[in-house]
């Protein structure tokens, strides 16, 4: 019996013309899971906090999976995975780096706080469309994601 | 006695001051008895009124002593005593009660006793003027009877001080005391060591006298020494100028329902428990229930997998039968993964915890027309306004619709395409939701089975299915709280429809910050 | 691209001649080490006796953990695989199990499992399901250094 409602996916991107060519894979590809794009790893923090305008979690519900980029104004990703792993509910939402770092020790650190699993941003936009294709195959369509509270209610601050 | 009238005593020169006229005042007054007693309580003068209401003669009772106009009852209290003392005390004793004719028949009298004292103080004896007041008190001496008789309440009196001045059966029988064991003595005596302490008595008696009475419930001491659980009701009583003059107290012994409560309590506690071991063996039936679908499902794995690779890997060495026996075991197995599926649906539903809340039905229809998919080749109509929200729990609502819409598509007839239409519409409160197919129906005899775990009416081949859907609707809706049915006609088609409680949204949150 | 084998450990012999038969079918080929109980899981993952020479036993790019194990649960293994001081602590652990009660699959994710896999009813889907895998873990994904 599948979830009632589509789960939402989180989009954590700061350049905006990489949002779009994501967000455009997924809608190419009948992806019909609502993305919420956020520009910044305090906005996301917002987000899973249900800071604000975020604690209506029948607009904003809680992500089902993270798409992360680690070079983010404000917050990095880095930060916003060591304070993920710190909170509970929230820290079991998988969580997929796509950034452009292709260092070994960037991909570590990144495993070290937490991450599920680590995707380079390709240059090629064809290539994007193959990642996107990849994570709702792998993502959306074969893991068993975790049975989040719904509507969880945060705690101010 | 001299029947000189008082008017030939003045006619005759004696003065109206002067002692002869007010004794012939008071020895020819018939209504009133009027007479002396010297300061131990002996008769020493008697009148006409006194030999009128007493009927004893002035020889027969000059010298005697004056408790013995006064009711067994009464001397048991010592009332005669208790009256003699508030008299020599304060001057004056006021009292009604039941008084003794020679003849031992009773009257109600009133009564006024006055303290005599000579030129220096000294008590000399006591004045006593006593009314017979039986006739006005005829529909009170009934009463009387009534409070003297009164069982299941203590009904005692008290004076000013909380000296217990009367006593009825119903006082003896819950407190254990006799009449004479608590006659003149303190109330407190009744309460508890920690009450007498605190001062409780004290603070009733002052209660009552601010407030004109005091209600409560506490502990209270028997003769016997146990403890039992009073209501009680103190009222000041006052005369017509509004003094205090004594105090009445009502005791109900609640020991039965306080029992009684404690008894509730204990129920409520072990009911209590019962839910948290409900709970408990229900989280472990889950997990149990868990544990044995995995452990089914392990082997069933194996035993398809390994047919169909059979099948694939060894296709060259299979004929047409053992490829056809292979086709059978690999359904059967299809068929018990479902089976499993649908066995353990029905044990969540019955045990899980549905909770209902205000859900939105058109977003329930939508999901369970989502989960269908579009491959059954059939046209579905929804007619469900979107505002409509019914008391339920969201998924197993999606589930039961699911299930339903299943059906209509699956049993239609041979060589047409399904038609389904879903409606919405209001019931005495409830909405009713029915989902119509234009099937081949259900003959009426079968109608009540149908709803049963397992029941099936067509043979595999024709209709696949485990025989469990309906029956995890019937319980999910039941356990929700709603009802559902079926109409049908063999050839035509059925509906089956689900009713659950209306209800308005949930008031959502929106923050009006950022 | 990660290299290195795949750790597959598993104890029930059908499910893992099937998933074995599975992987068989992708091309190209990826190695796997099949164990069949949690401690001997720990073992390999440690160095320990009798898997110390790391040429002959190579320490895997991934990890497919069924739960139900003798002598060591799946769920011990992780929590043991993420309470290491050393790097071993970052290899990916995906859980692949026939349970899908919420209660192990939120455990397996607090636990720090990346990934939760449901073991499929019939082939088709296993091999569906190890083509993904495949192609998500072994060939797109990038793997820490372990």
């Amino acid at each position: 019996m599948a979830e009632p409602v589509l789960p939402t996916i989180l989009l954590v991107e700061d350049t905006s013309s990489d949002a779009a060519l994501i967000r455009r894979g997924f809608d190419k590809i009948n992806v019909l899971n609502p993305i919420v794009w956020v520009k910044n790893g305090q906005e996301a923090l917002a987000y899973l906090s249900g800071l604000g305008q975020y604690g209506d979690r029948i607009r904003y519900p809680l992500p089902a999976l993270i798409l992360l980029d680690l070079d983010l104004p404000e917050m990095t990703g880095f930060e916003l995975l060591q304070w993920k792993r710190t909170q509970p509910y929230i820290r079991r939402i998988p969580v997929v780096v796509l950034t452009i770092d292709k260092a070994t020790s960037a991909i570590n650190a990144a495993y070290d706080l937490g991450a599920n699993s680590y995707l380079v941003k390709p240059g090629d936009p064809e290539e994007i469309m193959r990642i996107v294709k990849s994570i709702q195959e792998y993502w959306l369509g074969l893991n068993q994601p975790p049975k989040l509270v719904l509507r969880a209610t945060p705690d101010a601050g | 006695m001299s029947t000189k009238s008082p008017i030939s005593a003045i006619d005759s020169g004696v003065g109206l001051h002067s002692p002869e006229v007010f004794r012939l005042l008071v020895d020819t007054v018939e209504d009133y008895a009027i007479f002396l007693l010297d300061p131990d309580g002996t008769v020493r003068s008697w009148n006409a009124g006194a030999e009128r209401l007493k009927q004893y003669k002035a020889d027969e009772i000059i010298g005697k002593h004056f408790s013995i106009f006064y009711t067994p009852h009464d001397l048991a209290m010592d009332k005669p005593g208790h009256e003699l003392r508030t008299a020599g005390e304060t001057g004056r004793f006021e009292d009604e009660g039941w008084r003794l004719r020679k003849d031992g028949s009773r009257f109600w009298a009133n009564v006024v006793i006055t303290r005599v004292r000579d030129e220096n103080g000294n008590l000399i004896g006591f004045g006593k003027i006593t009314r017979d007041l039986t006739d006005r008190r005829h529909e009170e001496s009934r009463f009387r009877l009534l409070v003297e008789s009164v069982l299941d309440y203590g009904i005692f009196s008290m004076d000013t001080g909380g000296h217990i001045t009367s006593w009825n059966v119903g006082a003896q029988r819950i407190k254990g005391y006799t009449a004479e064991e608590v006659a003149g003595k303190h109330f407190s005596m009744f309460y508890t060591e920690e009450d007498r302490r605190g001062g409780l008595p004290e603070h009733v008696l002052r209660t009552a006298t601010e407030q004109g009475h005091f209600e409560g419930e506490g502990w209270r001491v028997r003769k016997d020494g146990t403890r039992f659980w009073a209501s009680i009701v103190v009222t000041a009583l006052r005369d017509e100028d509004g003094v205090l003059y004594g105090f009445s107290k009502v005791t109900r012994d609640m020991s039965d329902r306080k029992a009684l409560l404690e008894e509730l309590k204990r129920h409520a506690d072990e009911l209590e428990l019962r839910v948290q071991e409900r709970e408990q063996s229900n989280a472990e039936l889950e997990a149990f229930a868990y544990s044995v679908s995995h452990d089914l499902r392990a082997p069933l794995r194996a035993i398809g997998g390994f047919a169909e690779a059979l099948l694939e890997d060894c296709a060259a060495t299979l004929d047409q039968q053992g490829r056809e026996y292979l086709d059978e075991i690999i359904k059967a197995v299809g068929r018990m993964n479902l089976l499993v599926q649908d066995l353990l649906e029905y044990g969540r539903i019955s045990r899980i915890n549905l909770q209902s809340v205000p859900v939105n039905l058109s977003d329930a229809v939508h999901d369970a027309l989502r989960q269908l998919g579009n491959d059954h080749g059939g046209t579905l109509e929804v007619q469900v306004a979107p505002d409509i929200w019914v008391m339920a729990h969201q998924q197993a609502l999606a589930q039961v619709i699911f299930n339903l819409l299943s059906n209509a598509v699956k049993f239609h007839k041979k060589d047409l395409s399904p038609e389904v239409t879903v409606r919405a519409e209001a019931y005495n409160g409830s909405i009713r939701l029915s989902v119509t197919d234009k099937g081949i129906g259900i003959a009426s005899q079968h109608r009540e089975r149908i709803w049963q775990v397992f029941e099936r009416l067509h043979d595999r081949e024709m209709f696949p299915g485990t025989g469990i859907g309906l029956a995890i609707v019937k319980r999910a809706i039941t356990r929700m709280g709603g009802s559902c049915g079926l109409e049908s006609q063999v050839g035509q088609g059925s509906t089956f429809w689900i009713e659950l409680p209306l209800t308005e949204p949930e008031t959502e949150k929106i923050d009006t910050n950022d | 691209m990660t290299n290195g084998p795949v750790l597959l450990v598993e104890d029930d012999v059908s499910d893992f001649r099937l998933i074995q038969r599975a992987f068989a079918k992708i091309r190209p080929t990826v190695p796997m080490i099949r164990l069949s109980h949690g401690d001997e899981a720990v073992a390999y993952l440690a160095g320990d006796a009798p898997y110390e020479n790391r040429s002959l036993h190579p320490f895997p790019c991934v990890i497919l953990l069924d739960i139900k194990l003798p002598r060591r649960s799946g769920f011990e293994v992780l929590e043991w695989i993420r309470s290491q001081e050393s790097t071993l602590k970052r290899v990916p652990v995906i859980m692949l199990t026939s349970s899908n009660h919420h209660v192990d699959v939120n455990k397996a994710y607090e636990l720090g499992v990346n990934s939760y896999l449901v073991k499929p009813s019939n082939n088709s889907e296993l091999e569906q399901l190890v083509s993904t895998f495949r192609e998500y873990w072994v060939e797109l994904n990038q793997g820490p250094t372990v």
